[in-house]
C-alpha cells in the first residue's frame, strides 16, 4: 500500500505538523519507503492470534484512593513559556 | 583511574586510595579535555556533580556506604533530573528543566552516585546512528568518521572514551545493545518491567526499557542490581524480587544451553562478524556450554512489526509536546491551530516527524486492522517463537548489529535500509526480554558485538556467561587509542 | 401530515466522587484555584505515568452491578487521540472496545404510572478534561486543569427515548440513583453529572433511523427537556421541508432557547483509538466483585417498596429515607430492634434526631447513638412509661451522656405516674381550691380544662399522663 499527497496532508493536519513543500516531498517518499518496509506482514497468518497488549501478558495493578500530591502549582509553571495568575495561556479557542 | 571497571574503582574508593572527589574532578577534566571532540554530552554539570562527590566522601568516611557510592556516571538526556536540563535531544526541550526527577536516577543518587552530566541522544531517541540530534552528531572514540550507533550514542561514546565509567542508556528497539556493539562496551537492556520507566521520557511505551552501559558484565550487574524493582508509579513494571545479580556472576557456566538461531545468521549479516560471534559461542563452549539450532521462524518480521508499533505509540506520546504547559513554543501564532502546527513543526527534527506521521497513519480510520493490529498479532507470533525456543535453550545468542560501526553522514540512503541496523536487536523489545550486548573481537580497530538473549527475568544467567567470558578475554578491557592520555 | 418519530439516547458523564484522580494522586476538589489540583501526571508531563485508582473501579462496578449489566472481568484502557489545550497528554485514556460495564437495564416511571425499561448499552470509566475559560485573558484563552484526571463514568444508552420526557424521567432517576449508590455527588452546577444526548427524526412507523444531531454539555434537567423540545422542532421542520438533518455536534443556549452548530466540528473526528501501553488490561477476579456486591445498597425502588407496605410509611417520608441509603439503615434497624410504631420511629429520627445532629454540624456518619437506644426511648414513650415531654429531656441526657434511657428514668425518677389513686387525690384538692374555674368549666368553658391538666402536671413535676389526667377531670366533674 502506499499513499497520496493528500492522505500526507491528511496525517499532517490529525499530527498538528506544519510541513513545506520540500518537506512534504521528501517526506512522502519516506513515509511510502516506509509502508514498502512492512508490507510482509499482510503476509503472515494471523487467524486466532492475540494481539499483545503488555509484552509479559501482565494485568494492571491498582493504586489506593489517597491524595498524596500537594499544590506546587509555581514550580509546575516554571516550564511553561506562557502563564498568568496560575493560568496557562493559548490562542483564543473558538467554539 | 583509567580504564578501571567500577567495580575496581568502588575498591579503592573504600581504601581511600582516592576519594570520590578526586575520582570526579578527573572524569570531569577528561570531559573537558575531550568532548569538544566527540560531543557525546548535552550538559555537564560540574557543582552538581563535586557536590554529589563530597556527599559521597562524607558517607565513605562514615562507612555508611554502598557499593556504587561515590562513582560518577553519566544519563542519556531522557531521563528526567530536577534542577538540570532533559533536553531528550531536541530542540522541543532546549530550555526544559524537569520538575522531578526518574525513579531510576532517584534509585542511583540514593545509592550515592555521582552525576557528571547528560548524554547526547537521537532526538526522542530515535535513530540507531545519534545523527537525529538537535545537538549535533556524536562520534565514534574509535575512529572519529564513524557513527557511535544511537539512540543511546552519547553515552556509548562517553564511556568508550573513559569520559565516565558507566552510563545510562535506553532501549527501545536496540538503543542500548546497537551503540554498545558499535563502541567496545557491554550494555543491558533489562526485561520489560524490570526497571521502571517513570520519568525516563516515553518514545514507545510498550518497547522502552531503561538499562546500564559499562566496561563489564560485572559492571553492569552492579547497577542493575540498584536500578530494578517494582515501581508503583509505573503500572507496567512488576512486581517480582530482585534477584542477587552479583553473586550468580560467577556460577559455573557448564552444561548451560544457548541457542543459535539461523535467523541471526543471515544475508544482512557480515561475514567477519559472522565469523567473530560464533567463534564467542565456540568460546563457551569450550567453557562447558552446550551449543545448539534452534529457529526464531518470525524474526524476519520484527523489523516491520517494530516500524509500525513504535511509530504508533510514539505518536500519542508525542503529543504532548504542544508548547503549552512546558517545551518549544512558536510565540508568533494567533490561532490555536497555528500555535499548535507551528510549535511542532519547529521543535521536532525531521526523524521524530517521520515517525509520527507513520504512527499516525497506521492508527489512522481504515487502516488500523491492516497495520496496527496485524502487527500487534504478528508480535505475539514472534513472542511465541522465544517461548518455544527457551523450552529447549537457556539463552540465545546472536549477533548484535549486522555490521560494525557505520560511516557518519551517509548520503542517499533509503529510509527502510536505516532502519535495518535493528534488525537483530528489535525482535527482543516486542518480545520483552532482556538482552546483553558484550564486545567479542574487532574488524578494521571497529569493535564487533555479540548479543545474549535471556528468559524473561532472566537477566542472571545472560550476565554469569557473560562475565565468564569476559575472566577469559579481553576485548571488553580495549580501549580507542586516541583518548588513553 | 406525515408523523415524525423522535429517537433519543444518551451519554450521561458522571464524575466520581472519589478522594484522588482516576490516575494520580491529585485531590479532586471543586472549586479550588486554577491549577493547584494539577500534578506531574495531570499536567502530562514528560515521562510522568498513570496508576489506576482503585476506588473509581469499584464505583464503576457498583453502578453496573445496580443495573443488572455485565462486569466485563477483563476491561481496556486507550487512548482517544486529539488535540486540545484542556487535554494535557494529547489524548484522553478511555474505555473503547471493552467497556468495564456492560449491557444493563434501568427502569424509569412515565407519567402514566407505568415504567419503562431503558436499554444501557454500556459504562466505561475514563478521564474529564481541563477546563478552557473563554473570558478575555488579554485575548487568549485560559486553561485550568484542576479537573483534568477527575474520574468520569460515561453511560451510554441505546436510543430508547421517544420524548423529551423521558429523557428527562431517565436523568432524574439515574441522578438519584448515582447519589443513593454513592459514586457521584450529583452536583449539576458543578458539572458533577452532565448529558449529552443523540436525536433523530423518523416516519412514525420507520425501523431505520434517521441523521442524528448529538447537543453536548447540558446540566440541568431543564436544559435537557428544552434542548430536545428545541431540537425536535428544528429537525422536524427541516424534514418537512425536504431538506437533510447532518450528522453534526450542537451546543444548547439557555439564553435563547435554541442549539447552535459547534464550529470547530465541522469535519468527523478521526481518533485513532489505541489500547494505552502504559495501562495493561485490568482483569477482576470474581471474588472482587462478590465483595462490592455484599456492600452495595439495597436498589431504592425496591427500599421504597418495603418502607410502604411493610411499615406503610407515607409517600414523602419513604421518599426522604430512600434519598439516603444511611437514613434507612437506621430507621430499620431501630424498627426491628425495638417494637414501636413506624409513625413514631419517622417523627423522632425526622424530628429530635435530625435537629440534634444539626445543631452539633455533625454529618450523619459522625451519630453515635445507635438505633437500639433509641429505640428503648421510644419504647417507653409509646407504652407511657413517660410522657413526650420526659422523653425529650431523656433524649438530651441520653445524647450528652450516652447512657441509656432506662438508665437515666430510673435515676432521674422520670417515669410516669400511672398511681389512679394519688392523681385522683390531686384532683380533688384542684376541685377545693379553686371553685371559680370549677364553675366556668361546668359552665362550657373548655379551655380551662387545659388549666386544671397544667396544675396537675405542675405538682406530679411532669410525670403524669396529660390524657389520662383529662379523662380523670373530666370524671370527677361528670362532663361530656
Amino acid at each position: 500500500m502506499s499513499i497520496n499527497t493528500d492522505q500526507l496532508d491528511y496525517l499532517a493536519k490529525l499530527s498538528m505538523l506544519l510541513l513545506n513543500e520540500t518537506q512534504k516531498k521528501h517526506l512522502h517518499a519516506d513515509l511510502n519507503d516506509i509502508l514498502q518496509l512492512v508490507e510482509s506482514l499482510k503476509n503472515i497468518n494471523t487467524t486466532d492470534v492475540e494481539p499483545v497488549l503488555n509484552p509479559l501478558d501482565a494485568t494492571l495493578t491498582l493504586r489506593d484512593d489517597k491524595v498524596t500530591e500537594e499544590n506546587n502549582r509555581e514550580f509546575y509553571q516554571e516550564t511553561a513559556s506562557l502563564s498568568d495568575n496560575g493560568l496557562y495561556l493559548v490562542p483564543k479557542v473558538i467554539e | 583511574m583509567f580504564n578501571q571497571s567500577i567495580h575496581s574503582l568502588a575498591l579503592k574508593l573504600a581504601d581511600k586510595e582516592f576519594s570520590s572527589v578526586e575520582l570526579t574532578n578527573y572524569f570531569l577534566k577528561r570531559i573537558k579535555a575531550y568532548d569538544n571532540t566527540l560531543n557525546s554530552f548535552i550538559s555537564v554539570n560540574e557543582t552538581l556533580a563535586l557536590s554529589q562527590a563530597k556527599a559521597a566522601d562524607l558517607l565513605i568516611k562514615q562507612g555508611n556506604y554502598h557499593p556504587l557510592t561515590g562513582i560518577p556516571i553519566a544519563y542519556k538526556d531522557n531521563f528526567c533530573t530536577q534542577g538540570i536540563k532533559t533536553s531528550c535531544g531536541s530542540k522541543m526541550l532546549k530550555n526544559f528543566i524537569a520538575p522531578y526527577t526518574a525513579t531510576t536516577i532517584n534509585k542511583l543518587n540514593q545509592a550515592g552516585m555521582v552525576m557528571l552530566g547528560k548524554t547526547n541522544m537521537d532526538e526522542f531517541a530515535m535513530g540507531s546512528s545519534n545523527e537525529t540530534s538537535y545537538y549535533g552528531a556524536v562520534k565514534n572514540p574509535w575512529n572519529l568518521k564513524k557513527v557511535p550507533g544511537g539512540s543511546s550514542g552519547g553515552s556509548a561514546a562517553a564511556v568508550a572514551a573513559q569520559l565516565t565509567p558507566c552510563a545510562i542508556g535506553s532501549d527501545t528497539g536496540g538503543s542500548i545493545r546497537q551503540p554498545a556493539a558499535f563502541c567496545g562496551l557491554t550494555g543491558l537492556k533489562p526485561t520489560y518491567g524490570r526497571v521502571s520507566r517513570f520519568g525516563m521520557v516515553a518514545f514507545a511505551s510498550s518497547l522502552d526499557q531503561a538499562g546500564p552501559m559499562a566496561q563489564s558484565a560485572q559492571d553492569v550487574a552492579l547497577l542493575l542490581q540498584t536500578m530494578s524493582g517494582y515501581d508503583a508509579n509505573d503500572a507496567t513494571s512488576i512486581n517480582l524480587p530482585v534477584p542477587d545479580y552479583l553473586q550468580n556472576l560467577e556460577n559455573n557456566i557448564k552444561g548451560k544451553r544457548i541457542g543459535l538461531a539461523k535467523e541471526f545468521f543471515d544475508t544482512h549479516l557480515n561475514d567477519d562478524i559472522a565469523k567473530q560471534v560464533l567463534q564467542f559461542a565456540n568460546t563457551l563452549k569450550g567453557l562447558g556450554a552446550e551449543l545448539i539450532d534452534i529457529s526464531l521462524p518470525n524474526m524476519h518480521q520484527a523489523i516491520p512489526c517494530y516500524y509500525i508499533i513504535a511509530p504508533a505509540e510514539c505518536s500519542s506520546n508525542l503529543a504532548r509536546f504542544d508548547g503549552i504547559r512546558f517545551g518549544y513554543r512558536d510565540e508568533n501564532a494567533t490561532t490555536l491551530e497555528a500555535h499548535y502546527k507551528q510549535t511542532r513543526a519547529e521543535g521536532f527534527g525531521t526523524e521524530v516527524k517521520r515517525r509520527i506521521l507513520v504512527g499516525t497513519y497506521v492508527l489512522s480510520a481504515g487502516y488500523f486492522d491492516a497495520y496496527y493490529l496485524k502487527a500487534q498479532k504478528v508480535r505475539r507470533l514472534i513472542k511465541q517463537d522465544f517461548e518455544n525456543a527457551f523450552k529447549t535453550v537457556d539463552v540465545i545468542l546472536g549477533p548484535t548489529t549486522p555490521t560494525t560501526a557505520f560511516d557518519l553522514n551517509l548520503k542517499n540512503q533509503l529510509q527502510s535500509d536505516k532502519y535495518l541496523a535493528d534488525i537483530y536487536t528489535t525482535a527482543i523489545n516486542l518480545a520483552g526480554l532482556p538482552a546483553l550486548s558484550l564486545p567479542v573481537g574487532q574488524i578494521d580497530g571497529l569493535p564487533v558485538g555479540a548479543q545474549l538473549i535471556g528468559k524473561l527475568f532472566d537477566e542472571a544467567s545472560i550476565l554469569n556467561i557473560a562475565h565468564i567470558y569476559q575472566k577469559e578475554s579481553q576485548h571488553h578491557l580495549l580501549t580507542p587509542t586516541l583518548f588513553n592520555e | 401530515m406525515m408523523q415524525w418519530e423522535p429517537v433519543i439516547g444518551l451519554e450521561i458523564h458522571a464524575q466520581l466522587n472519589t478522594k484522588s484522580k482516576i490516575f494520580s494522586g491529585s485531590a479532586t476538589n471543586f472549586g479550588a484555584d486554577p491549577n493547584t489540583q494539577a500534578s506531574l501526571i495531570d499536567l502530562g508531563m514528560p515521562g510522568t505515568l498513570p496508576s489506576l485508582n482503585k476506588e473509581a473501579v469499584i464505583k464503576a462496578i457498583k453502578f453496573g452491578l445496580s443495573i443488572s449489566a455485565t462486569i466485563n472481568q477483563t476491561s481496556l484502557f486507550e487512548r482517544k487521540n486529539y488535540f486540545y489545550p484542556d487535554l494535557p497528554k494529547g489524548y484522553q485514556t478511555s474505555q473503547f472496545q471493552l467497556p468495564i460495564v456492560q449491557n444493563g437495564k434501568f427502569n424509569i416511571p412515565l407519567d402514566n404510572g407505568d415504567s419503562k425499561t431503558i436499554r444501557i448499552n454500556r459504562a466505561h470509566l475514563e478521564e474529564d478534561a481541563g477546563k478552557s475559560l473563554h473570558e478575555d485573558y488579554h485575548g487568549m484563552t485560559a486553561i485550568d486543569l484542576n479537573r483534568a484526571g477527575i474520574p468520569l463514568l460515561e453511560i451510554v444508552t441505546e436510543p430508547d427515548f421517544r420524548s423529551a420526557k423521558e429523557a428527562v424521567s431517565y436523568m432524574k432517576s439515574l441522578h438519584h440513583l448515582v447519589r443513593y449508590l454513592d459514586i457521584c455527588d450529583g452536583n449539576m452546577q458543578e458539572g458533577s453529572f452532565r448529558c449529552d444526548v443523540n436525536i433523530s427524526l423518523r416516519p412514525l412507523g420507520e425501523k431505520k433511523l434517521g441523521t442524528r444531531a448529538e447537543i453536548k454539555n447540558l446540566n440541568s434537567f431543564r436544559f435537557v427537556e428544552k434542548a430536545i423540545q428545541y431540537e425536535i422542532k428544528r429537525q422536524k421542520k427541516l424534514l418537512q421541508a425536504g431538506q437533510a438533518v447532518y450528522q453534526e455536534t450542537r451546543l444548547y443556549c439557555p439564553d435563547n432557547d435554541e442549539t447552535r452548530a459547534m464550529r470547530s466540528k465541522e469535519e468527523a473526528y478521526d481518533y485513532r483509538y489505541f489500547p494505552c501501553p502504559d495501562l495493561p488490561p485490568l482483569v477482576i477476579d470474581d471474588n472482587f466483585i462478590t465483595d462490592i456486591k455484599k456492600n452495595l445498597p439495597e436498589p431504592p425502588q425496591k427500599r421504597k417498596e418495603r418502607l410502604l407496605t411493610t411499615y406503610g410509611l407515607k409517600e414523602e417520608d419513604a421518599d426522604y429515607f430512600v434519598e439516603n441509603p444511611k437514613y434507612c439503615d437506621y430507621l430499620e434497624s431501630l424498627l426491628t430492634q425495638s417494637n414501636i410504631s413506624p409513625k413514631l420511629a419517622v417523627n423522632w429520627f425526622r424530628g429530635e434526631l435530625m435537629r440534634a445532629i444539626n445543631n452539633e454540624n455533625l454529618s450523619f456518619n459522625e451519630l453515635k447513638l445507635a438505633p437500639q437506644k433509641l429505640g428503648e426511648l421510644l419504647s417507653a414513650l409509646e407504652t407511657n412509661q413517660i410522657s413526650g415531654k420526659i422523653a425529650k429531656q431523656v433524649f438530651e441526657i441520653m445524647w450528652e451522656t450516652g447512657q441509656s434511657a432506662k438508665v437515666i428514668i430510673e435515676q432521674q425518677g422520670l417515669k410516669q405516674l400511672d398511681n389512679t389513686d394519688e392523681l385522683n387525690e390531686i384532683i380533688e384538692r384542684l376541685i377545693e381550691a379553686y371553685p371559680k374555674q370549677v364553675e366556668g368549666l361546668k359552665a362550657g368553658q373548655n379551655k380551662l380544662l387545659g388549666f386544671f391538666v397544667g396544675q396537675v402536671m405542675k405538682q406530679t413535676q411532669g410525670k403524669a399522663n396529660p390524657k389520662q389526667v383529662n379523662d380523670l377531670i373530666k370524671q370527677k366533674l361528670s362532663l361530656d
